[in-house]
């Protein structure tokens, strides 16, 4: 029998800091490479904290995390793991640290010693990934919300991760930026096979994962397939997320004899499928 | 009311913000709309008072906002704005004490203090833990919940909200929207909602403008923001999508309905009257 590595190991993992409660209690969660995870739950439920776990900025205070093989205990095995994984916040005002987008994306592979040539090639490579290119000289000043986060995006991919976290990469962005980024997310999914977790309030981005993992208070209380996590009404309730407006319409009229797809979750096929429900009234 | 003349406003050479124009009666709540780097943050901070704007003015109930001799007070008193950055907002020792900092500054009395806290905490779902945490050490939506609360507490005439709901969880969304909206309807104030998208919280605005490189766009009613949304670039409330969807095939529900229980119940309102319609007459 084939044996299937999981390229991202919880196992138990539980984290407090100094003096203060359990922020994470006993976390156990399996990642193959390749897949697309995203991560929901309400504000203070623990999300950002795991995120810290995937490239050991945070260390667990019980459990082992392990990535590609490597815990992220042993101390020398950190600057693979940071190579590993990339990482991309919420606001990238507060992750830019250079002034030029060229600069920028520079950094990272500085840090990890890239050969000059490398570097360069990377650079065209990524900026014309996330569609910046012709911005190499541009001023970080010059950019707006939706570029800077393509930007920190670009560098991260400059350093050739093989698994990238996104907590609440799109937060701050508009309806077309938010698009754009969801994009280039998922090509770096499907066309690089990047292992990717995305951490949001979106139902509508979490909607492009393969699995979707639901936090509360510090535990993950379900993880599957991403549309059976979306159609349980009851499980998003319990966990304070609001199910969408189309799969509650399909939902409430099911629950009052009509024959409808609960599977419509764009706002076009539920729209349709009420328009098919009254269409076939005779 | 707040009378805005003829803004102009530079960041180095190029003009961030060019001749807006526009007025806010007492008691509207009142939406600005656009995308990343139209300039929302920069008008924001001009009608703070923080930022002088290089030509035009702000008027206030008649008080010019930038003329020194005027504004004393005028500005603390009267206009709070909740910055599209929390993380500048909080600085106490605990949550509470900063959502406590501006009533202690008016010498309101700590069991009247005590009390307003408990009933904001309570309305966006901040913990007793919270209150008495460090808001450094807070989640990015429990920062965004408690500088929310700071501002609210101080029932401003003016509360200037920049991108009040990027980062809550929906269930907060929801429930922070449902406060705002008992809330508007106790202090009648004005409040000025910014966002970078059209949303749950547009339904509210009795008014919205939308924003492009510097100039406003379009001044109209949510319903008719909404219509034009794709046209600007945004996406509409989902809600509004769904029934706009089922009346471009002749159906006529109103568009504005804002909550799933009402388009629940108008859409089994409008499945109903069909099939009465079509039921044979029994003779
Ligand atoms: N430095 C700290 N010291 C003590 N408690 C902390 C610290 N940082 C975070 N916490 C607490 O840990 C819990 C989880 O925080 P975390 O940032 O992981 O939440 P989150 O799920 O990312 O929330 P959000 O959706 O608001 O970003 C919260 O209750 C928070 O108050
Ligand atoms: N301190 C600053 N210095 C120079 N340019 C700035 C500064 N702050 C904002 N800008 C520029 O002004 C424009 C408008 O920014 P902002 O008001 O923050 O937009 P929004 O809030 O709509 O996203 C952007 O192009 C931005 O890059
Ligand atoms: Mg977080
Ligand atoms: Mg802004």
């Amino acid at each position: 029998m084939i044996k299937i590595e999981n390229i991202i190991e919880f196992k138990n993992v539980s984290y407090q800091k100094p003096s203060s409660k359990y922020i994470l209690k006993n976390i156990n969660l399996n990642i193959k490479k390749g897949e697309f995870i995203s991560i929901m739950g309400t504000n203070g439920s623990g999300k950002s904290t795991l995120a810290k776990h995937f490239n050991g900025l945070f260390i667990p205070s019980e459990g082992n995390v392990i990535i590609d093989g490597k815990n992220t205990k042993n101390g020398e095995k950190n600057t693979e793991i940071k190579k590993s994984v990339g990482m991309v916040f919420q606001n990238p005002d507060s992750q830019i640290v250079a002034c030029t987008v060229e600069e920028e994306i520079a950094f990272g592979m500085e840090n990890l010693c890239f050969t000059r040539e490398k570097m360069k090639k990377n650079i065209r490579k990524v900026l014309h990934y996330v569609n910046l290119e012709n911005h190499e000289k541009s001023s970080i000043y010059s950019l707006s919300g939706g570029e800077k986060q393509r930007l920190t995006i670009a560098s991260v991919l400059a350093m050739e991760p093989e698994i990238i976290v996104l907590d609440e990469p799109t937060s701050m962005l508009d309806d077309q930026s938010k698009k754009q980024i969801l994009d280039i997310i998922l090509k770096l999914n499907k066309e690089k096979n990047i292992t990717i977790i995305l951490i949001t309030h979106f139902t509508q981005e979490a909607l492009y994962a393969d699995k979707t993992a639901i936090m509360n208070n510090g535990s993950i209380v379900a993880f599957d397939i991403t549309k059976n996590i979306f159609s349980n009404i009851n499980l998003l309730k319990k966990n304070k997320l609001l199910p969408l407006e189309s799969i509650c319409l399909l939902n409430f009229l099911k629950n009052k004899g009509y024959n409808v797809d609960l599977n419509a979750y764009s706002n076009e096929s539920c729209a349709k499928e009420i328009l098919r429900t009254l269409e076939n009234i005779k | 009311m707040i009378q805005i003349e003829n803004i102009c406003f530079k960041y180095n050479n190029d003009y961030i913000l060019k001749n807006i124009n526009f007025s806010i009666s007492d008691g509207e709540i009142f939406g600005i709309i656009g995308k990343t780097g139209s300039g929302k943050s920069t008008l924001v901070n001009i009608l703070s008072g923080l930022a002088k704007p290089i030509e035009g003015e702000i008027i206030v109930d008649g008080q010019n906002i930038y003329n020194k001799k005027e504004n004393k007070n005028l500005l603390s008193y009267k206009i709070s704005t909740v910055f599209q950055n929390p993380e500048k907002q909080l600085f106490s020792k605990t949550v509470y004490d900063d959502i406590a900092f501006s009533l202690r500054n008016q010498n309101i009395s700590e069991s009247i203090i005590n009390k307003d806290i408990k009933e904001i905490a309570k309305f966006l779902n901040i913990s007793s833990d919270i209150l008495n945490a460090s808001p450094f050490h807070l989640s990015g939506g429990e920062k965004r919940k408690c500088a929310l609360a700071c501002a609210l507490v101080t029932k401003p005439k003016i509360l200037i909200l920049d991108e009040p709901i990027s980062g809550l969880d929906p269930y907060t969304t929801e429930k922070f929207i449902n406060y705002i909206k008992d809330y508007h309807h106790k202090e009648k104030n004005i409040i000025i909602f910014v966002s970078n998208s059209a949303n749950k919280f547009s339904y509210l605005c009795n008014r919205i403008l939308t924003l492009g490189s510097g100039k406003i766009k379009i001044l109209d009613k949510p319903e008719n923001i909404f219509e034009k949304c794709k046209k600007l670039g945004f996406t509409a409330p989902n809600i509004w999508e769904i029934i706009s969807l089922i009346n471009q095939n002749g159906y006529n529900i109103s568009t504005k309905i804002s909550t799933t229980k009402q388009l629940q119940e108008q859409v089994l309102k409008l499945i109903k009257e069909k099939e009465a319609k079509n039921k044979p007459c029994k003779i």
